[in-house]
């Protein structure tokens, strides 16, 4: 496991000097300080779009991330051929995996932490106060992403960067609708249930990480459900990385 | 004693449906021993790449064996004792010659005061320790080779696996790897390399093997396979560059049609 420290520290030099990460903080910042000018026009609601506009942007700055950085980022090492080098010294291909997924988070860590210290910034000179029900939000949004990342990187083993790109957003729309199919699977014949509740099964529900407009309306989320969510994303994440690894191994470069 | 064993390796790649798409390899038996230099030469497209490829366990043989130090070529333990140099070097090219070093060391978990040591004796060898600081995208070809060599180096390996080593370099820039390459023979190591430049092979190799659509079509010593010709008058060997032509205008071509 020694090896996936210095693999992980490259990475993330990588990550942080890359054009997708650099322009997706600079694009969510703007976003973030044009949020005041929005809710200018929507009188009355203002901190309640400044909030909803504050969460959005951070998810969107997540998934963007993920899906524009890391989809590239396995493959283009395998284009490039720097994985030749890396691969004929004492490092297995989990050990690759783990380091470039674990950069990737802890980048995305950081874009959080960077926009979280940002939003609560306005808020704090809009409302004059923190409102700890936005830290729960942007909470549940990070475990969100960890899931897609596991699924990004999944289809990264596998399909070139643009049928990854596919993909992976079609499995983040299906795993909003997942709560719809389980309900669709009750009204169906005992085929029709199988095949339904086994998508609702295989596919993610990302619709459990999905509480950013009740936290907007101060509608509070415990921390019980914020941890069931996180052992949700654990277990999804290591389940699905686990399936990227057994690929990865069989995979010829 | 072998260093480099392969039984009947051959390697057919699939399309994405799993269906045959070319025959890159075909039932190469060879064997490399401990201390020689081995070239495996042969035209562009005739299998070297894919032989070595699958010498490092980077792919998979569709059928045969191979093995290296008696072991296969995925086995973790073999891989600090083998350095490799691709075609070209591909290297991060966002990290200095410095930080190169210090990650590829890194990954053979060397530290401190050791792999200091180690990375300023290697780019003292390949003569790149005044532009050390220097950001490898920055580099001319001939520097990005002397990197690569500079990587297989810092292992301080057994066996050394080098593609095309000296493809693209200008005559001292070859001149300089060749040096490196006898360096590490008189230091024991066993050098694989293959290359399509005969020049480069003939003053270097112990024995050769040369590929050819993907068959091994002959392999020896290089004392044995250049034939000695018109003994009585002149004394003239016969040059490398003659018999590698000799040898694939005459090679058998039966198999082929298979």
């Amino acid at each position: 496991m020694g090896s996936v420290l210095p693999i992980f520290k490259t990475a993330y030099y990588d990550i942080k000097r890359g054009r997708v990460y650099q322009v997706l903080l600079l694009f969510v910042f703007l976003m973030l300080a044009s949020s005041n000018a929005f809710a200018f026009f929507t009188r009355g609601e203002e901190i309640k779009i400044i909030k909803d506009f504050g969460l959005m942007s951070i998810k969107l700055f997540g998934i963007l991330f993920i899906l524009f950085g890391l989809s590239r980022h396995l493959p283009r090492e395998i284009e490039d051929k720097t994985i030749y080098t890396i691969l004929t010294n004492p490092v297995t291909r989990t050990h690759i995996l783990i380091a470039n997924l674990c950069a990737y988070l802890y980048a995305l860590l950081i874009g959080f932490l960077i926009m979280t210290a940002i939003f609560y910034s306005i808020l704090y000179l809009k409302e004059g106060g923190l409102d700890p029900l936005m830290a729960k939000g942007i909470i549940l949004i990070y475990m969100k992403v960890l899931v897609f990342s596991t699924l990004v990187l999944f289809f990264s083993v596998v399909f070139s960067p643009l049928l990854t790109i596919a993909f992976s957003l079609f499995l983040y729309i299906a795993g909003h609708l997942t709560n719809y199919l389980s309900s669709l699977a009750d009204q169906k014949n005992f085929l029709g249930w199988i095949l339904l509740k086994g998508l609702y099964t295989i596919l993610p529900n990302f619709e459990n990480f999905n509480c950013s407009d009740s936290l907007v309306l101060g509608t509070d989320v415990s921390w019980r459900y914020i941890g069931l969510a996180g052992i949700y994303s654990l277990l999804y994440g290591t389940a699905i990385f686990l399936l990227t690894g057994i690929l990865f191994k069989r995979r010829e470069i | 004693m072998s260093i480099i064993k392969t039984e009947n390796l051959t390697k057919v790649y699939k399309d994405f449906w799993g269906r045959p798409k070319t025959r890159a390899l075909s039932e190469l038996n060879l064997e490399i021993h401990k201390g020689e230099i081995f070239g495996l030469l042969g035209p562009n497209g005739s299998g070297k790449t894919t032989a070595l490829k699958l010498m490092l366990g980077l792919i998979f043989p569709t059928t045969g064996k191979v093995s290296v130090m008696g072991k296969p070529p995925r086995d973790i333990s073999l891989k600090s004792k083998i350095g490799f140099m691709p075609e070209e070097s591909y290297l991060y090219r966002f990290l200095n010659a410095s930080e190169t070093l210090c990650f590829y060391g890194q990954l053979l978990g060397l530290k401190g005061k050791e792999l200091n040591n180690r990375v300023d004796r290697v780019l003292n060898i390949v003569g790149l320790d005044r532009v050390r600081t220097q950001p490898l995208r920055e580099y001319s070809k001939g520097m990005s080779r002397r990197m690569g060599l500079a990587q297989v180096l810092l292992k301080e390996p057994e066996l050394c696996v080098l593609d095309e080593p000296t493809i693209g370099l200008d005559p001292i820039g070859a001149g300089e790897i060749k040096d490196i390459i006898q360096q590490l023979k008189k230091e024991g190591t066993t050098v694989l390399f293959s290359t399509h430049l005969l020049s480069e092979a003939e003053p270097l190799c112990d024995r050769i093997g040369i590929l050819y659509e993907g068959r091994l079509i002959t392999m020896g010593a290089l004392t044995d396979l250049l034939e000695v010709k018109d003994e009585v008058e002149v004394k003239v060997r016969e040059k490398l560059e003659e018999f590698y032509i000799r040898t694939i205008k005459n090679r058998d071509t039966s198999h082929f049609s298979k």
